[in-house]
């Protein structure tokens, strides 16, 4: 899995998109392997269910969470350092991930997903028979 | 600015206010190019091994202390708020919750390891009062004020 360009998902992709991904941030990632799946961990903070795009289109994954506002927001911040930004990344994913498998979890704003790996991808013994 | 940021004078400190000028600076040039750049996190936070300060937002909303921060991937009984003598103490540790598990990582971008971040908060407080919610990765706690109408704002005359 290799992270792909935004700046060519934009261009492939529909304008909107490119509007609403022209100022995110990139969000960090865990990005693990075993021999059954590939699992992906990013840390989105502020990004409710309602919120969280996570779309396969051929081989990309993009993911996009968009921050719940505040909603009852008072005279304006005193102090602020959370950047008031949506999130986008996108992926590369290859050939040996089961797309119609593919599982997705969002717990206290970390979204996990699980791409599995099909059935002919995965490791396998051959056995060896004598003549 | 109503509330002050405490941060103890380590060298590690000093170069995270070395690399917020040098963001300042820069603005969102590199911004981009990194990870959640923006957050103002230690620049060893990618190490996991040095304290990292989850970015917050303070606001006040009528006679109440809002304050918000960024901590995902917590339970909520793993998180510690403590508002004593003054000030709001959060901190907790985030754990390495892949560990039990033998597995290749091709990425690891998130932080993990303990955090604490503490508030001097310059009004008195109604500490039995204060609440604390987490949720979506985000912890908020408010503040309410204990005597609001004492709050003196006097007017300057310019001459």
């Amino acid at each position: 899995m290799t992270e792909k360009n935004t700046q060519s998902v934009a261009r492939k992709d529909d304008a909107d998109l490119a509007s609403r991904i022209k100022d995110t941030l990139v969000p960090h990632v865990d990005i693990c392997e075993d021999k059954d799946s590939v699992t992906l961990y990013a840390d989105l903070p502020g990004v409710a269910k309602e919120g969280l795009d996570v779309h396969i289109d051929r081989d990309t994954l993009q993911i996009y969470g968009r921050r719940v506002p505040q909603a009852d927001a008072g005279t304006g911040g005193n102090y602020t350092e959370m950047p008031a930004r949506d999130y986008y990344r996108a992926f590369t994913i290859g050939e040996e991930v089961d797309r119609e498998h593919i599982a997705a979890h969002l717990t206290n704003g970390v979204l996990k997903v699980v791409l599995p790996k099909s059935e002919r991808a995965k490791p396998k013994k051959i056995d060896i028979k004598c003549a | 600015m109503a509330l002050t940021l405490w941060k103890d004078k380590s060298p590690a400190h000093l170069l995270d206010d070395l690399k917020g000028q040098l963001d300042r600076w820069f603005g969102d040039y590199f911004a981009k190019s990194k990870p959640s750049a923006a957050s103002p996190e230690s620049i060893f936070s990618e190490t996991g091994t040095l304290m990292r300060f989850p970015a917050v937002d303070i606001e006040e909303q009528g006679n109440t202390y809002v304050v918000h921060a960024e901590i995902p991937g917590m339970k909520k009984d793993e998180i510690d708020v403590e508002y004593r003598d003054g000030c709001l103490v959060i901190r907790g540790e985030k754990k390495f919750e892949h560990e039990d598990k033998r597995k290749d990582f091709h990425r690891i971008e998130r932080s993990y390891g303990s955090f604490q971040r503490t508030f001097e908060i310059p009004e008195d407080i109604d500490a039995d009062a204060v609440k604390a919610e987490y949720k979506n990765g985000v912890l908020e706690i408010r503040l309410p004020m204990l005597n609001p109408e004492k709050r003196r704002v006097k007017r300057i005359e310019i001459t």
